[in-house]
């Protein structure tokens, strides 16, 4: 499932954002979105956050989102060496990003899907300690996800 | 009705927005398979938020209002992008004489889904 979302072209290797706000802008800004779309599906992730943080604990967080904006179920997955500050569940700076946003209708719960994935995935992430921030390209950090993709 | 029709659409989606959020976070599925919890208090906020919002939009045009709520509940949404002269909810070609009105909500003439043009 993460494989076929996984693109490398969708992919930050050094995130400059320091705060969310900054990191959720710096992960829409990869896509190919007219400013007004971007400002949608921004305010669109906000909103969940504002639920409460995606920030799952760990160094890692997964923001998203279904908005009329995409036309297919998106990944962005972005790196940040110093750490942005996400509210997250154990207070600790996010390193690792995971963003998803999926349409509107979703009737073959592929986005559910892909969210639980994720969330498996950085389970098995944070289970080894340390995050890794030192990729080279883009195929790298794909690589290194998709390690720990273990249905 | 005192807000133009692009705004009032604008507002459409961002109700659109909350509902699918709202019944996203209420989906039991949605903790099991993420272990992201939501608290009932937030939850019951965010109601509170769409709720004002949806007060609003009924007052300002009834018409379009019910016909969103009329099909979100057979479609699960009542507002789609047209892309490429298509409609995104049921991939029509949409008639090359329907395009974007300040002065009316425009739909789908196959499904009657209520249609917006983003930039």
């Amino acid at each position: 499932m993460l494989k076929e979302l996984l693109r490398e072209d969708r992919v930050i290797l050094d995130m400059k954002a320091k705060t969310k706000e900054e990191a959720l802008k710096e992960l829409v800004d990869v896509l190919d979105l007219s400013e007004e779309k971007k400002e949608i599906l921004f305010k669109s992730l906000m909103q969940r956050e504002i639920l409460g943080s995606t920030g799952i604990g760990k160094g890692i967080a997964i923001p998203h989102s279904r908005s009329i904006v995409v036309d297919n179920i998106t990944l962005v997955v972005g790196v940040s060496k110093e750490g942005v500050d996400f509210d997250s569940l154990d207070g600790k700076p996010v390193h690792l990003f995971f963003m998803l946003i999926a349409t509107p209708n979703d009737p073959s719960m592929k986005y559910l899907t892909a969210l639980g994935s994720i969330a498996r995935v950085s389970r098995a992430i944070a289970h080894e300690g340390e995050i890794r921030t030192d990729f080279s390209s883009p195929k790298e950090l794909i690589d290194y996800i998709l390690e720990h993709d273990h249905e | 009705m005192t807000m133009s029709k692009r705004e009032y659409l604008r507002k459409l989606y961002l109700l659109q927005d909350l509902d699918l959020l709202i019944q996203q976070v209420k989906d039991p599925e949605y903790e099991a398979k993420t272990g992201l919890k939501v608290e009932e208090e937030r939850i019951a906020d965010l109601e509170r938020k769409r709720n004002e919002l949806a007060k609003e939009l009924l007052k300002a045009d009834p018409v379009t209002y019910q016909r969103y709520e009329m099909l979100k509940r057979r479609y699960g949404r009542g507002i789609t992008r047209v892309v490429n002269h298509m409609c995104t909810n049921c991939f029509a070609a949409l008639p090359a004489s329907l395009t974007p009105r300040d002065d009316e909500v425009v739909t789908c003439p196959n499904c009657g889904i209520i249609l917006i043009w983003l930039e």
